[in-house]
């Protein structure tokens, strides 16, 4: 393996540029590599195209760089598709979004793994998420029929302050184990298990809090390149031939040294020394794998009763002659035993992993065989050997779940799908089957702090972000000239509690009402929260024989996704104003009251 | 020398794109050069220095001047 960091100085200089040389599991690097890669483009290769659309509420670049990367190794074309950062929700219950209008390939939810912390209700916490959860689900599942949908789970996370004495689990194990076994339930998608990759990985390579805070990411930028990596690992199982059969070598590869030189009983195999058990252990990984349904076979430059003796004579050979299902001993070229190992085993070339210590060798496999996978080994570091083939992932699969019986066209699986399309036809017979609650009063005296924190933390649906203590909001309370609203919401999954704070300006002199404020919880967006709101203060200003209801748009960083909330509602708009700020004003008389379909009960 | 480090750094990681280096070479000169990419630019610089930026530092090295400056503040001490 070369030195990174020397390469990132000199390889303009460097001409036979092989990327399998060096070690991918650093971001950075790969990121250099990926333009490489993009200049290498070799236009004749017909590439199979993929399109992913990764969705999340952190920032995930440049894991589309990660992706494209490790899909052009793997000679892949891919288009990646991310979501603004905050808006999973949005992106999933918009109609309009980009990923309904395109049809990805695959789309792999990270979703927020939060819960509500509070241990004495850990179970309904559980729920709480669960059935959020569904409901995005299930909204993916019934507008990407063709989409393969993969969701992943919960990382432990970095914050146990306990330590690792503890008789229990602590509380974060608890809670990453009951919200992984939560997702592990679903059989609507299939799971995409980061807290195996993170756990093998350590918490020093999935967490680097300056990248994170950085760019507003969950993970360092290695851990993103690991995933991309995984990730692209799995695709490639849908297109190419799963492996099943593994054609070894013996010397220095189910042994140490040569049988032809040393006999039977002498080879580096059992219990006596470390490079004995080194072998011994790579024949126990073999045999596993045997048993997981893989075929074994062997091609060996050797003479055939000699090599054979090991298995029968040399009792430490964990691996015995009848666990290879065919057997290429002699000193023709080794693509020939292949050739004859899949024709008498009747497999395909390509699933068919060769496994050798030989690089000479496993170039002229390569070279004469280009569809079967090879595996090169260091007979000089026999205790790598067992990761080597792991890291290949080519002997990865993939379990088949309810989804893959889905996508096959399963008669039961194709009944529950028309199910959910009578179900949800469209949105509003989604919304209507949430049986949602909703209900508009003036603010409680129990509900300030509620009202308040919503206020100050609110800052994508906040038409004018104007921050105020609780305090300041007991003040507005008592004035005569404001009204303070919330609104609370529940359905058939959980309640909601309040989810949203008008304060309205009244004077009933001038006949004149202003929006001052108005937020609404992202967890509520698209549920026709607004359009109810909005009719209620309509309602409410008509009995005060106000005609004029005055508001307006102030812009931030993060609130444009309501920049035209007012139109939307019948509004429109008075006077295009160049200040800085870039706000909008709008008012509305004569309303109409705005259908909502009678999606609440 | 430092200079010549920090020019492979850049035409690493802006490779295939025109531009000039120098001191006020900055974000609004390369079109990739986004608030991603900064941050990636700082990690690449801080780990071949050896050095590390504080957040504020983060925020206000807009230009290859600037982080020229920060390099060698940086390794001075």
């Amino acid at each position: 393996m070369k030195s990174k960091d020397m390469i990132l100085i000199d390889y303009e200089n460097e001409q036979n540029f092989q990327i399998n040389d060096y070690d991918l599991s650093d971001g950075l690097f790969n990121l250099i590599m990926l333009k490489r890669l993009r200049s290498f483009e070799t236009p004749d290769i017909k590439k199979k195209k993929i399109s992913v659309a990764l969705l999340s509420n952190y920032t995930q670049r440049p894991i589309d760089e990660f992706l494209e990367f490790f899909a052009t190794l793997q000679k892949l074309e891919i288009d990646v598709f991310l979501n603004e950062f905050g808006t999973l929700n949005q992106t999933i219950l918009d109609l309009d979004s980009e990923l309904y209008q395109k049809q990805f390939d695959y789309i792999l939810l990270m979703p927020d793994l939060k819960i509500d912390e509070n241990l004495f209700d850990l179970e309904e916490s559980v729920d709480n998420f669960n059935s959020e959860l569904s409901e995005l689900i299930s909204l993916i599942n019934q507008r990407c029929k063709k989409s393969q949908l993969i969701v992943s789970n919960k990382c432990f996370t970095y914050s146990d302050s306990i330590g690792p004495f503890k008789n229990d689990y602590g509380v974060h194990d608890t809670i990453v184990n009951s919200i992984n076994s939560c997702i592990r339930s679903n059989d609507n998608f299939e799971v995409f298990d980061l807290n195996y990759i993170a756990s093998n990985l350590g918490a020093s390579f999935v967490y680097d809090t300056s990248f994170q805070l950085r760019v507003s990411s969950q993970f360092s930028m290695n851990f993103l390149n690991v995933l991309a990596k995984e990730f692209i690992h799995r695709v490639v199982l849908d297109y190419q031939q799963p492996k099943k059969c593994i054609v070894l070598d013996l010397d220095n590869t189910l042994w140490g040294g040569e049988v032809g030189d040393r006999g039977a009983l002498e080879v580096d195999l059992g219990n006596e020394n470390l490079e004995s058990r080194a072998y011994l252990y790579f024949q126990q990984f073999i045999l596993s794998l045997k048993n997981r349904g893989l075929l074994l076979a062997i091609s060996s430059k050797n003479e055939e009763s000699v090599a054979l003796e090991v298995f029968k004579e040399n009792t430490n050979s964990i691996l015995k002659l009848e666990d290879f299902s065919a057997i290429q001993i002699h000193w023709e070229p080794k693509f020939k035993s292949i050739h004859a190992i899949s024709q008498k085993l009747n497999i395909g070339l390509d699933s068919i992993v060769f496994i050798d210590d030989n690089p000479m060798e496993i170039d002229i496999v390569k070279q004469n065989l280009p569809e079967v996978s090879t595996i090169l080994l260091d007979k000089d570091f026999p205790e790598l050997h067992i990761k080597k083939v792991l890291d290949s992932k080519l002997l990865n699969i993939r379990l088949l779940t309810k989804e893959d019986l889905q996508k096959t066209g399963s008669y039961k699986a194709q009944e529950k799908r028309k199910k959910l399309q009578v179900n949800f036809k469209d949105m509003n017979s989604y919304l209507k089957s949430l049986s949602m609650k909703i209900l508009c009063q003036e603010v409680q005296e129990s509900d300030f702090e509620r009202a308040s924190q919503l206020i100050n933390k609110t800052n994508q649906f906040n038409l004018t972000t104007i921050r105020r203590s609780l305090f300041e909001l007991k003040d507005l309370v008592k004035d005569q000239k404001f009204k303070v609203f919330t609104v609370s919401l529940s359905d058939r999954f959980e309640n909601l509690g309040i989810i949203s704070v008008v304060i309205l300006e009244i004077d009933t002199v001038q006949r004149w009402a202003r929006i001052d404020t108005w937020v609404l919880s992202c967890r509520a967006f698209g549920r026709m929260v607004e359009q109810y709101t909005m009719n209620h203060l309509f309602a409410y200003c008509s009995e005060l024989g106000v005609n004029l209801i005055k508001s307006k748009y102030i812009k931030t960083e993060k609130n444009m996704i309501v920049s035209d909330i007012y139109l939307k509602l019948g509004f429109e708009e008075v006077e295009k104003v160049n200040d800085p700020y870039e706000s909008k004003f709008f008012r509305a008389s004569d309303w109409k009251m705005l259908d909502i379909n009678d999606i609440f009960e | 020398m430092m200079e010549k480090d920090l020019e492979k750094i850049f035409k690493n990681l802006f490779e295939n794109e025109k531009f000039e280096f120098n001191e006020n070479l900055s974000a609004k000169d390369i079109a990739s050069w986004d608030s991603l990419r900064h941050v990636v630019l700082l990690m690449e610089v801080e780990k071949f220095f050896k050095i590390k930026f504080t957040l504020k530092e983060v925020r206000n090295l807009n230009n290859v001047g600037d982080l020229l400056q920060a390099i060698k503040a940086k390794s001075k001490s």
